[in-house]
């Protein structure tokens, strides 16, 4: 709402300048912004507030930080009103308007407006059209009450009928446009003729002119939700449809109608006689009376709030109210549609009394404890692991395109029915594509060397059930450490990334283990790490062919994970004595052909020892010309301690006969 | 002077000078051994003076310098060693001390990951639990029980994707502490960290997605004074002790009364910048007491139980903090962003 200050100053005395007055109205609950040039106050009002939808409104907004009393504008009280005999009113919807006040002036001049007029319409953005209209427009300016103004000779049998519009029925509105209506329009018709979309727009065919002779003044109270659903539903929004969809006063008719004929008088300098008005109003709508308790109010807002205070701020508010003791009982006045509950008054008091003066106090209470989950642990962990050897986290839009799914491309989609558009027309069922999608992001901006990983929400439908996942997935790329004057180059690959798992799992002692998997069509070279049945890692490496689509060609490794599967596990550090007899190692170093996989070979030196055995690391692999070529030697330094006694050499001389012994036979290995 | 006195005087000087170095100090012990031991130190001035004494004396006074530099050099010799008494090993001769060190590469945790893990810190401190609820929710998780029917001007203040009709990409937290209130019986201590969605073209300041933090506090008794105090004690731990919090009316239809949080600008101290759009002010969060309507519908009484609960964004939150100027930047993945945190 745009508001001249110095059309504002017609109704109430302001003592502060204008930054102040801004930044008073600020605290006091109307979000202000100054325009210093033009001496105008943007106000961001929120939806509870239509009264504030006026001029008049905002003055009784200002009053409250004066405590000086608004003048209204000039209204003529003693004019002659007869009760119409020419036009009668009906109602096929009374819920929908329980109020519509009609009067009917005769003989009157359209004519252009005056320069004060038009001057104050520009301030607020509105082009004048002629007097008439114009006044209508100043009324819905100054009292947020909007009127409409018909072409009462256009009316073909005077009497005004209210009801819903019919299925498809049609109606040209003021704007030219032909709408077609449904059920939800209410209609202001003559007879069966539509005339208005009421609180919305008036029609074309009754649309005052300069050759308007008799007008048909209309101030109505519309049920909110009403002209809401019919606004929303013709996706027109207009000055008058917003006012009504928030609440208007359906108390102010009189005073909108005699400020109307105000006006019509003065400008066309013509005393107005023959005014007939009919004031359909079968049922008053009551004030609101709600009751409270001072004590309630001021343990609400942690301070004590004294009678003084309480009185001097209801009248501010021009509430009107009794009391006993500590019990109010109040009248709201009914341009305050949103004060409908005790608490209501309590943000009264609370915003007059200046939410910065309520004292600031901090407890700390301790019946209650403070929780984490698991899940909020492992994420934390995950994120923490990830972050220090090297990988960046991050952050992917969750609504993707399905074309361009060529990951998991038969997941079922969630859709959205209102989509931006068709690059995020559904949720990701995976973490995978936003992970490849940066690596692509990045390599075209030169940048070869990644790795990432993210954690979120992914979302998937099982057996026709919505189920939102927590993955947590990475992905790298390129080289790790690039050669240096004395480190090697390492590159981001295949091993790197089963170490970088293994040593997770490790760190937190989770015992597991890796095997083969073939659970993603999209890798080459997949693994999985698993607790049990459940695997706790996928990872492999990515697949040319769905590289092309991104126009990535590099290598890329990639991993995930379903954080359920990590965060459930029952893990449990427990002390494990520690050895006090020395080990003995000793070098183990096979030839075997190629073919032959370590894991085989460890496997089989792990059978073959006792328990004796504490630990085989190997250390280096061989293929080269002092071997065959279709073989290859693979050293490992086995670690032999008992946790009762000295070993002496002959011990573990015995279990190395034996293991040189078996794989000769088993995997024909030769010792080298 | 006699020679007999030089001696003497210079012993004493000698003397004085030697303890006066301080411990390690070996530029002014080689200085001192400079002095009186080399070829032309003070000794040997005393001993080409000898060839002037009387030839009776000589020997004796000879005998006297004899022990003289002898005693200067056990002196000098005895420091010297004490100030070795910790000798370092002798280090290989060829390290450049200034070759780089190993690279191990080093990555990062997302900027709007670092605002919620600093904000859940804050609040942790002063026994605020964390609670995660569904991303796609039900009208009435996400609206209707939350104060927002069908219809009211308020739907206009969130553009909502809908899956269909009746549910929706939730457009605030908020649905977590329904859920919440609904499983659990108060008192309640919560804060809410999540995505939320909204229908809006994606730009420099909007995107489809950000991020909120919302908390909520249900007990007896709970007023709007202690939820001003616990906002202003996260409004100075998150954005520093000279803040400011300016608390000003609001509307929401799930709080009442309801208030909109600014903090004084940090860049301009509060006197009018480009950043705070030369109000000196920052608007950073919502609040409000819990609607008796919101805890009605949970099945609180709320004659009983009373609240507060706030709401902020975790992107405007790290604008903020670090001074980024496009909410894109947050979700394209962009290394050379995603490194500087």
């Amino acid at each position: 709402m745009i508001i001249s200050i110095d059309w504002l100053e017609e109704y109430i005395e302001i003592p502060f300048s204008d930054d102040e007055l801004c930044e008073k109205l600020t605290i006091l609950g109307l979000e202000s912004s100054l325009d210093k040039k033009t001496r105008t106050l943007d106000i961001e009002l929120t939806p509870n507030r239509p009264d504030c939808m006026s001029y008049l409104g905002v003055a009784r907004e200002t009053s409250i930080l004066t405590n000086k009393k608004i003048k209204l504008p000039k209204i003529s009280n003693n004019l002659n009103k007869n009760k119409s005999k020419k036009l009668t009113i009906t109602s096929n919807s009374l819920d929908d308007c329980p109020r519509y006040s009609a009067v009917i002036v005769n003989d009157i001049n359209v004519s252009k407006s005056p320069i004060w007029l038009k001057d104050k319409l520009k301030k607020n953005g509105i082009q004048s059209i002629n007097s008439i209209v114009d006044i209508s427009n100043l009324i819905l300016l100054e009292f947020g009450h909007p009127i409409h103004i018909f072409d009462f000779d256009k009316l073909k049998t005077k009497n005004i009928n209210i009801r819903r519009a019919k299925s498809k029925e049609k109606f040209l509105t003021l704007d030219g446009k032909n709408r077609i209506l449904n059920n939800k329009n209410l209609l202001i018709c003559d007879s069966d003729i539509p005339i208005a979309i009421a609180g919305v727009m008036g029609g074309k065919d009754t649309e005052v002119t300069n050759s308007t002779k008799n007008i048909l003044i209309e101030c109505a109270y519309f049920e909110p939700i009403c002209i809401r659903r019919s606004s929303k539903g013709l996706g027109l929004s207009t000055d008058a449809s917003k006012r009504f969809e928030r609440g208007v006063d359906f108390d102010d008719h009189n005073t909108v109608i005699n400020r109307t004929l105000s006006l019509i008088s003065d400008i066309s300098e013509k005393n107005l006689s023959n005014i007939e008005e009919n004031d359909f109003y079968p049922k008053e709508i009551i004030k609101k009376e709600i009751s409270f308790k001072r004590q309630n109010v001021s343990k609400q807002i942690g301070v004590e709030l004294n009678d003084d205070f309480i009185k001097k701020t209801l009248n501010a508010l021009d509430i009107t109210f009794s009391y006993k003791k500590d019990d109010f009982k109040c009248i709201i006045p009914s341009f305050r549609p949103d004060i409908e509950r005790p608490i209501d008054l309590t943000e009264e008091f609370g915003r007059v009394y200046g939410f910065d003066k309520i004292p600031n106090k901090l407890s700390y209470t301790s019946d209650l404890n403070t929780i984490f989950s698991d899940k909020e642990e492992y994420v934390n962990r995950m994120k923490n692991y990830f972050s220090s050897i090297g990988f960046n986290e991050v952050m992917s839009n969750s609504l993707t395109n399905p074309d361009k799914e060529f990951f998991f491309p038969n997941k079922k989609f969630i859709k959205i029915a209102n989509p931006l558009s068709n690059e995020m027309s559904s949720m990701r069922t995976n973490l995978i594509t936003g992970l490849v999608n940066a690596v692509s992001y990045n390599i075209r901006h030169g940048e070869k060397n990644l790795s990432f990983y993210e954690y979120g929400t992914v979302f998937q439908i099982n057996d026709n059930n919505r189920i939102e996942k927590f993955n947590f997935s990475g992905i790298l790329t390129g080289k790790k450490i690039a050669k240096g004057w004395r480190q090697v180059e390492l590159k981001n690959d295949f091993y790197l990334l089963k170490g970088y798992l293994a040593n997770f799992l490790n760190t937190y002692n989770i015992d597991h283990s890796v095997t083969k998997s073939n659970k993603y069509e999209f890798l080459n070279d997949e693994i999985a790490f698993n607790k049990g049945e459940k695997n706790l890692f996928i990872l492999g490496k990515i697949n040319k062919n769905i590289l092309e689509k991104f126009k990535i060609n590099q290598e890329i490794y990639l991993f995930d994970s379903n954080l359920l599967n990590l965060s459930t596990l029952n893990y449990f550090t427990r002390y494990k004595n520690i050895p006090i007899y020395p080990s003995i190692t000793r070098d183990l170093s096979l030839t075997v052909l190629k073919s032959i996989e370590i894991d085989r070979i460890i496997t089989n030196i792990k059978e073959l020892s006792t328990d004796l055995l504490e630990n085989v690391r190997l250390y280096d692999i061989y293929e080269g010309d002092q071997i065959d070529s279709n073989c290859k030697s693979v050293t490992f330094e086995l670690t032999f301690r008992s946790m009762n006694t000295t070993l002496i050499d002959e011990d573990v001389d015995e279990i190395m006969n034996k293991i040189i012994l078996e794989t000769s036979s088993t995997l024909n290995a030769k010792l080298r | 002077m006699t020679l007999k006195n030089e001696i003497d005087s210079l012993t004493t000087e000698f003397n004085n000078s030697i303890k006066s170095i301080s411990h390690n100090d070996i530029d002014s012990l080689n200085k001192i051994k400079h002095t009186y031991l080399s070829r032309k130190g003070k000794l040997s001035e005393l001993f080409i003076k000898l060839g002037d004494v009387d030839q009776f004396e000589r020997p004796k006074l000879g005998k006297k310098i004899n022990d003289l530099k002898k005693s200067f050099s056990e002196s000098i010799d005895e420091i010297e060693k004490s100030f070795n008494s910790n000798p370092k090993e002798s280090s290989d001769e060829n390290i450049d001390l200034t070759l780089p060190g190993d690279f191990i590469s080093y990555g990062s945790k997302h900027p709007i990951t670092k605002t919620i893990d600093e904000i859940k810190s804050i609040f942790s401190q002063i026994g605020f639990s964390v609670a995660y609820g569904p991303e796609i929710d039900d009208d009435y998780h996400n609206f209707e029980a939350l104060n927002i029917p069908k219809h009211h001007p308020a739907r206009d203040m969130q553009d909502t994707f809908y899956i269909n009709s009746n549910d929706v990409l939730r457009t605030h937290t908020s649905n977590t502490q329904i859920h919440l209130m609904e499983n659990s019986d108060p008192p309640i201590r919560v804060i809410c960290p999540g995505r939320v969605f909204r229908n809006e073209a994606i730009s420099i300041r909007s995107y489809c997605l950000f991020h909120q933090i919302e908390g909520l506090y249900i007990n007896k008794n709970v007023s709007f004074s202690e939820m001003k105090g616990t906002i202003e004690y996260f409004c100075k731990k998150f954005f520093g002790e000279n803040v400011v919090a300016r608390f000003r009316p609001s509307f929401f239809p799930f709080t009442e009364p309801s208030a909109e949080v600014d903090i004084s600008c940090m860049m301009c101290n509060g006197k009018g910048c480009s950043m705070c759009k030369k109000t000196g002010w920052l608007e950073i969060l919502g609040c409000g007491l819990v609607d008796p309507e919101v805890l009605k519908n949970v099945g609180y009484d709320p004659e009983i139980w009373s609240g507060y609960a706030w709401g902020m964004g975790i992107e405007r939150m790290a604008i903020l903090k670090y001074g980024i100027d496009d909410i894109r930047l947050f979700f394209n993945g962009n290394v050379k962003f995603l490194r500087q945190f």
